[in-house]
């Protein structure tokens, strides 16, 4: 999910980062033409600046004044203006036919001061200086005509860019208008997906926590993230946690059955075991007696025998009540597993069952009653041949690892390749008198003795199966 | 600026005139219409320029529509100075009285000019006497080139009655406009200083082709710098040394440049002993002469 934040994220960012540089690319384009814009109207200024200093050159020629020498200074002046109003546009970039305009309109005004000069200084008879006159103010209107030319042309080519900067003003308007839009619809896109994506894995947690809060605890939410995200490692971990909540509540349940079957059966076998003494007794003297018909005899022996299978389920039952505490001492399991198999091989190699065992020697040692550990050991493995009965494969695996405290563990699996046990049945495996097998022929209380052995040594047992596939049973014991 | 060398002034004016020439080292300085005014005024601009970086005088320049006019405005207490023709000096000498100071050197290396007399090549005139009856552009009454000269040399050649002998005559105003005046066949025949027609003749060839000099005159001192007797002596003398200095910078060189001189030697009243020769010739007293064009 980090991953997939980050990309959204990288993904905002890169639109973002993608519209900024767009908007700057068209701003600055734009900004530039503004400029160019700007610089027109600025020379369009420059040139009605020139028009009215000529204006007021001419003025000043045909003030009465000026010959008699009064204002020349105001003339000098205002030529000076004229000229440096020129020389600025002058000074600018033009196209060549505009320039060469220029050039003529300097050399014009040249002229033009030249005239001026010749008829501000000249004394000479009214004629003369009429003709001066005439042709300093021709001049100076020919140089108004020509700079109002120009400033016609330039006014022509000014509209003409303020026309394509409008245009392009507007096309940049556009273009910016989209990239914030698209900007914005890719941005709330990818907002939506990342919180739909959000939402659906808290949703599906959500509802996993419900469902297990109803009891519901073989829940597990679907793996479907990749491996090695977060909602996966979540997922995981919410997994396993309600898997250990499941397997705490079975062993609560398993523990809770087992003291109330264990303290009945206690009491049981104390009332039943004495009437059954008495039958036992009688029956004895009944078979010694010489008054019981040979045939009786025989019905009497089926008594006998019967009392006798009943007094052993109910020794059977005393011994599973009355659990001593384990003798524990460091044992080490491969040995231990290799024994009890020794015990059960010749049964296993009737049954047509090959059995593999996989125990490193580096599997630590740990503190156990060995022969109450064969018990267990044997009957699982009793359980798997049964579960067996045309051939099969027992694998025996012994594995180290830690709880989620972090302490070291021994755990012994038992994986057979047998029927398998349906899902109603696995929560009952452990109960007391429960049994698959035809009545009579096992007591069902095997699989109880052994949970209790197991819970005695401050371990656990667990089963996990899958009918037509086989079943695993796992005793895991404290290192 | 007004009002000061006349004495009618009580002397406290005249010593917060003083004071003020020493706080702002500001002086107004006049140009005769010898070429161009606004060409003129633009050459002048680069010693504006330098006086004030290199000394802190404030030089302010006027333009002046006639040559006479200079001397009316030293009258009227306008002008701390100006850069006077050969024959305005004189005139202002004798009539103001005003002290010489320095004069440019030309790009040439000369620090005189002479005058030309001038006539159009197709005119077919070549000497004095086919003047008789034509047009004369001369410069201004107060020039020596423009109009001391001629007058000189025609009563050299024995014409004492000008107005008889040409048909027509007008005051061009300036060198340059007398050139032009012959050039464009206003006049048939005129009369300027040499720098300014050997100047115009390098910017146009058409001067070279169709004009030609009949006559020159003798040298006389190129336009110099006089100021006003009164004016500040440590003003006048850091102006002075300013101006005379000028060639041995490098920012001077390069508004000598512009001002169209290689860098200004000093001036005496001595150096004008032929143009008061000449005044002479011409039948001029310098005292009396009513520089007023006709």
């Amino acid at each position: 999910m980090k991953k997939r934040i980050l990309i959204g994220f990288g993904a905002l960012l890169f639109i973002f980062l993608m519209g900024s540089m767009i908007a700057v690319i068209y701003i600055t384009k734009t900004t530039e033409r503004m400029d160019r814009l700007i610089l027109l109207h600025q020379v369009e200024i420059q040139r009605e600046d020139l028009i009215i200093h000529i204006q007021q050159v001419q003025s000043n020629i045909f003030h009465s004044k000026i010959r008699s020498g009064d204002d020349v200074d105001v003339l000098v002046s205002h030529v000076q203006e004229m000229d440096r109003v020129m020389d600025s546009c002058l000074g600018c970039h033009h196209a060549p036919e505009l320039a060469q305009g220029l050039i003529g309109m300097r050399d014009m005004a040249s002229d033009y001061k030249t005239a001026i000069s010749r008829l501000v200084t000249a004394s000479a008879n009214p004629a003369t200086i009429g003709v001066l006159e005439r042709r300093a103010q021709d001049l100076g209107q020919e140089l108004i005509t020509m700079t109002q030319g120009m400033a016609f042309t330039a006014n022509v080519r000014l509209q003409q860019k303020t026309q394509e900067t409008m245009a392009t003003i507007r096309k940049v308007r556009g273009i910016l208008s989209a990239t914030l839009l698209l900007g914005f619809i890719l941005a709330l896109l990818t907002s939506l997906i990342l919180a739909h994506s959000l939402d659906r894995r808290l949703q599906r947690l959500l509802d996993a926590t419900r469902r297990i809060s109803r009891g519901e605890f073989q829940h597990r939410i679907d793996m479907t993230d990749s491996k090695g995200s977060e909602f996966w490692e979540l997922a995981e971990s919410f997994n396993a946690m309600t898997r250990n909540l499941q397997q705490s509540q079975r062993q609560l349940v398993q523990s809770a059955k087992l003291a109330a079957v264990g303290e009945l059966a206690t009491n049981i076998a104390y009332e039943v075991n004495n009437p059954l003494t008495g039958v036992l007794g009688y029956t004895g003297l009944l078979l010694k007696s010489d008054d019981v018909p040979a045939e009786k005899k025989e019905q009497l022996k089926t008594i006998e025998r019967e009392t006798l299978r009943a007094r052993e389920i109910l020794k059977n039952l005393l011994d599973f009540a009355r659990r001593k505490p384990p003798r524990l001492e460091k044992t080490a399991i491969a040995s231990l597993v290799q024994d009890t198999l020794n015990l059960v091989k010749s049964q296993a190699k009737l049954a047509n069952i090959k059995v593999k065992i996989e125990c490193s020697e580096e599997i630590p040692s740990v503190a156990v009653d060995s022969d109450e550990m064969k018990q267990v050991f044997v009957n699982i493995m009793n359980n798997a041949f049964f579960a067996m009965p045309t051939g099969g494969m027992l694998i025996i695996k012994c594995k180290r690892n830690r709880d989620v405290e972090g302490k070291e563990l021994v755990s012994v699996e038992f994986s057979d390749t047998g029927i398998g046990i349906p899902e109603s049945q696995l929560d009952k495996v452990f109960d007391p008198f429960f049994t698959t097998r035809v009545e009579g022929e096992r007591s069902g209380l095997g699989l109880s003795i052994s949970y209790m052995i197991v819970q005695n040594h401050g371990g656990t047992i667990e089963v996990e199966s899958t009918v037509g596939e086989g079943s695993t049973f796992r005793v895991v014991l404290p290192a | 600026m007004a009002c000061v060398i006349t004495g009618c002034e009580p002397p406290k004016e005249q010593n917060s005139r003083q004071e003020k020439t020493f706080g702002q080292q500001e002086i107004l300085i006049g140009l005769i219409p010898e070429q161009n005014v606004f060409r003129q005024r633009e050459r002048h601009q680069a010693l504006k320029k330098y006086l004030f970086d290199k000394a802190g005088i404030t030089v302010n320049f006027t333009s002046l529509s006639r040559y006479g006019n200079i001397i009316e405005h030293f009258k009227t207490d306008k002008l701390d100075g100006a850069f006077f023709g050969s024959f305005t000096y004189a005139l202002a000498r004798h009539q103001i009285g005003v002290e010489p100071l320095v004069r440019p050197v030309n790009l040439d290396g000369t620090s005189t000019y002479h005058g030309y007399l001038f006539v159009r090549k197709d005119s077919g005139i070549r000497n004095v006497e086919q003047l008789k009856g034509k047009r004369f552009a001369f410069v201004e009454r107060a020039t020596t080139a423009g109009y001391l000269f001629p007058i000189a040399y025609f009563r050299e050649k024995d014409i004492a009655n000008l107005q008889a002998f040409l048909g027509e005559s007008f005051f061009a105003g300036s060198h340059d406009a007398s050139i032009l005046a012959v050039l464009n066949g206003e006049a048939e025949a005129g009369a300027a200083k040499n720098t300014i027609y050997d100047l115009m003749a390098i910017e146009n060839p058409r001067i070279e082709k169709e004009l030609l000099i009949l006559a020159s005159s003798g040298v006389v001192p190129q336009n110099c710098l006089a100021v006003r007797k009164k004016l500040d002596p440590s003003l006048k003398n850091l102006l002075k040394k300013t101006l005379l200095e000028m060639n041995e910078h490098d920012d001077g060189e390069d508004s000598l440049q512009r001002f169209g001189a290689r860098g200004f030697i000093e001036t005496r009243d001595s150096d004008y002993e032929y143009l008061y020769k000449l005044t002479a010739e011409a039948g001029i007293n310098l005292k009396t002469y009513h520089y007023e064009n006709q």
